[in-house]
């Protein structure tokens, strides 16, 4: 089913009249069926956009429809959601059979046919075993697994997930990762994710959402954004390691580093901001040289260190590219994979 | 590790169980049954002549044998004792067999087996003895691998070599041709021992004085009560009397003649209502101000605060004025129209104390798990009963004994209030006003100090077996919530 959020705006008012903008004016359409991510750094309104999409949190403007009903002012329960929190949420008390009962039971489903979703649910998730178990007598992964085969037992129109991996150990958060994703794609269910992991959000998802102050960036799919970043807080968010920036003017069409010309732009005279991804670099001879200040040699790459316009920028290259003790290099890059972004708005100038 | 005797061991544990509240039961009934044929002092002109209470040779016939007061003041002694005993011991093996996994087997506990088996012998249990004594020979083959044939084969041989191990010579180590550094540590060592050993036996002493010094006012309470006139006033008090000599017809004096049995049902009846709305009251109110949003919460809650350093003392009178004739007309009417009952409870119904310390766990519960019953359907109300409760519930526990324990021991408000009306406001009195009021003084001018310190022992024995029984909770309780106790 189709969710679409028009003009989503949430205003927080404390005790003073202080107004805090948590979402602003957020127009996204997640098609049916697929996983998008909300990414974003911490405080971004990233939960605060997912609660109003489950309703407990109200909107202080604009319009949540699934599908064609405006579900707005309808309460959490009666909008067919399962929701995964960051911390689970389990009830401590009950045994996990008893967890993932109890939405069933405030819905009245009859007994027997809610015993039976339970128990499939819990074997789609993989914890058949453990129904017996309190929450507190399993692993982080595990009750995981719980939270998502509680949210899952409803038959819900849409999974929201909020960080629901931020708990778990690297490796386990790795497998939950790809569970969630087959989860997903078995049940064919519309899921929004929330994460601050921009990996996490990559790998996962079929497009993402990246958000900064309340305010949508962009909305894409991962590896378009990735490439193609519309302004300079994607690019600086997505990468790792982060993509090199500084400034450089333009002159007669040429984009100037270090006093030299280094490639031809099709943009007015100015100062700009350009964005160059340090795994984009290539070593050859013939390429711009630079004065190598620090080099690091981590395996298959090597790091190099040195400067445009006085600042400091990375390049991963290719370890055989580089000999010991060299201290000038030629770089090159490929001119798509140069960004410029306007000064003022932060806005992409030759790419997207 | 054999799982199956582990299994088999539980299991004639639990078969003994049977068996031991049956023994428990029939001591119950028989202490009841003997403690309804004590034969009380004549009443006359409306008043029980309670001087010749002691100097009364009545003779009993039961099962056919004739028993003077002496045999029969014996025989329940015997059965109190096997109350005492074996009450606890069943609760405690219960508890114990119900948590013990297959690690904890050892040794100790085949020997705690059979050493219960021998309290079994002395408490007439022979069932629970034989159930006991197979099971020690089940444990030894789970823990030692031998039969009970090898393992009586076994003894003299273990005798033998304990022998042998005392009797080995200490190697002394000649300390001269030690360098100096292992002759310090030896020292130092030494030095350690000694600290240890006079240090463990100074916290026992301790120890062993202070809970004397505890345990003596009881002791000395439940001794008295059971003496007779002469011995509790006499100038030189037996600290130990024969059981022959106790005296149980004071409880029973006490509890008839006395009207203390009335005052316990009363007291009860307090507890019982007044504690059932005060969960009900501050589980409600502690639930709003942890949960649920409203305009001027926190205001009301600080008011709520505020009158909590008012004492309890100030508003007795205006409370009282409430409840009497000028206000609700509860107390103060002409006779039969009262509400004794009503006026000691209602204005007990709540306590924000409670309120306070209850709310403080509810906010401990984290605010996802409320969002999570909300996408789940669940109502305020239901996620109150279903979800808060539940997990607050030892809190909700300590509450209801705490205060179970504070209306056991209200004095003032149901003093005032069954001190109006006369005879009809006596028959409310609760036990602690009856300690208090009850002529336990004779026509000769004689104070009955026996039987008064019977009725203390009557009120402060079922505190003490509460407080014994849930002395966690309470502990807990008084430690966080910092008031009452």
């Amino acid at each position: 089913m189709e969710l679409r959020l028009e003009n989503l705006t949430k205003i927080f008012t404390n005790k003073n009249g202080q107004e805090t903008l948590a979402v602003d004016a957020l127009d996204i359409t997640i098609e049916s069926g697929t996983l998008v991510a909300l990414l974003g750094p911490s405080g971004c309104g990233k939960s605060t956009t997912l609660f109003m999409i489950a309703g407990l949190v109200k909107p202080t403007a604009g319009k949540i429809f699934f599908g064609e009903d405006d579900v707005t002012k309808l309460a959490p329960e009666k909008r067919g959601i399962g929701l995964v929190f960051q911390n689970y949420a389990l009830y401590p008390h009950m045994t996990v059979f008893k967890n993932i009962l109890f939405p069933l039971e405030n819905m009245d489903v009859p007994r027997d046919e809610a015993f039976e979703r339970v128990k499939d649910m819990a074997n789609l998730v993989g914890i058949g075993e453990l129904l017996d178990r309190k929450p507190s007598q399993l692993s982080g992964g595990q009750q995981q697994r719980v939270a998502i085969a509680r949210a899952l037992v409803k038959k819900p129109r849409v999974l929201l997930l909020d960080e629901p991996l931020s708990n778990l150990d690297a490796r386990l958060r790795l497998q939950m990762r790809e569970e969630i994703k087959r989860i997903q794609r078995e049940t064919g269910i519309t899921t929004v994710f929330v994460t601050h992991d921009q990996e996490e959000a990559m790998s996962i998802s079929d497009k993402m959402v990246v958000l900064d102050f309340g305010k949508e960036q962009q909305y894409d799919a991962p590896q378009d954004m990735y490439n193609q970043p519309g302004n300079l807080f994607v690019a600086k968010f997505l990468g790792n390691p982060p993509i090199n920036s500084f400034e450089a003017n333009v002159k007669n069409k040429q984009l100037i580093i270090n006093g030299k010309e280094f490639m031809k732009v099709n943009l007015p005279d100015g100062e700009y901001f350009v964005g160059m991804r340090p795994e984009n670099f290539r070593a050859k001879s013939d390429g711009f040289i630079v004065d190598i200040k620090e080099i690091f040699h981590i395996g298959r790459d090597t790091m190099i260190h040195f400067d445009f316009n006085n600042t400091n920028i990375r390049a991963l290259v290719d370890s055989d590219s580089i000999e010991e003790g060299q201290n000038k290099v030629g770089l090159t890059i490929k001119p798509d994979r140069v960004y410029i972004f306007d000064k003022e708005t932060g806005k992409v100038l030759n790419n997207g | 590790m054999d799982k199956q005797l582990f299994q088999k061991s539980k299991k004639i544990e639990k078969i003994t169980f049977i068996f031991d509240l049956l023994a428990i039961v029939t001591y119950i009934a028989l202490f009841l049954i003997l403690f309804n044929l004590l034969e009380l002092p004549p009443v006359i002109n409306g008043r029980m002549n309670l001087d010749i209470l002691q100097f009364m040779t009545p003779t009993y016939e039961f099962l056919g044998s004739n028993l003077d007061k002496w045999q029969m003041n014996s025989i329940i002694s015997i059965l109190v004792i096997f109350m005492v005993v074996a009450v606890p011991m069943f609760v405690i093996n219960v508890k114990k067999n119900n948590t013990r996994t297959i690690y904890e087997i050892d040794s100790y506990v085949a020997t705690s087996k059979f050493v219960q088996a021998m309290i079994n012998v002395l408490s007439f249990n022979f069932i629970s003895t034989g159930l006991r004594i197979y099971n020690t020979f089940v444990l030894i083959k789970f823990v030692k691998g031998y039969n009970a044939k090898e393992f009586f084969k076994s003894i003299p041989g273990a005798i033998r070599a304990k022998i042998a191990k005392m009797k080995e010579k200490k190697v002394v180590i000649d300390e001269e041709n030690l360098d100096s550094y292992s002759a310090s540590l030896k020292k130092s060592i030494r030095r350690q021992t000694t600290v240890h050993v006079f240090r463990l036996f100074g916290t026992y002493l301790f120890l062993v004085t202070m809970a004397l010094i505890i345990i003596i006012p009881f002791y000395w309470m439940v001794l008295t009560s059971l003496k007779d006139f002469t011995g509790a006033t006499t100038n030189n008090p037996e600290f130990f009397i024969g059981i022959s000599r106790w005296n149980w017809v004071n409880y029973k004096v006490v509890l008839t003649a006395l009207n203390f049995g009335v005052y316990i049902k009363n007291t009860v009846i307090v507890a019982v209502f007044s504690t059932i709305g005060t969960i009900f009251t501050t589980v409600l109110a502690a639930y709003a101000f942890a949960r649920i949003e409203f305009k001027g919460r926190e205001v009301l809650f600080s008011i709520l605060i505020m009158t909590m350093m008012i004492p309890g003392e100030l508003y007795i009178i205006t409370n009282f004025i409430t409840v009497s004739r000028n206000g609700l007309g509860w107390v103060g009417m002409p006779t039969g129209q009262n509400q004794y009952f009503l006026a000691m409870i209602i204005p007990f119904v709540t306590s924000i104390s409670y309120i306070f310390f209850l709310r403080q766990n509810f906010k401990q519960i984290p605010e996802s798990l409320y969002k999570a019953a909300r996408v789940d359907g669940c109502s305020d109300f239901k996620y109150l009963t279903r979800v808060m409760v539940p997990i607050a519930s030892p809190t909700i526990f300590t509450i209801t004994i705490l205060n179970v324990f504070s209306s056991w021991n209200a004095y003032i408000w149901p003093r005032i209030i069954t001190g109006v009306g006369g005879v009809e406001g006596q028959q409310y009195w609760l036990i602690s006003n009856a300690l208090r009021d009850t002529a336990f003084v004779q026509e000769s001018g004689r104070v009955m100090y026996n039987l008064q310190i019977a009725a203390s022992a009557l009120v402060t024995v079922p505190l003490l077996i509460v407080f014994f029984a849930f002395r966690k909770y309470i502990m807990n309780g008084i430690g966080r919530s910092g008031t009452k106790g």
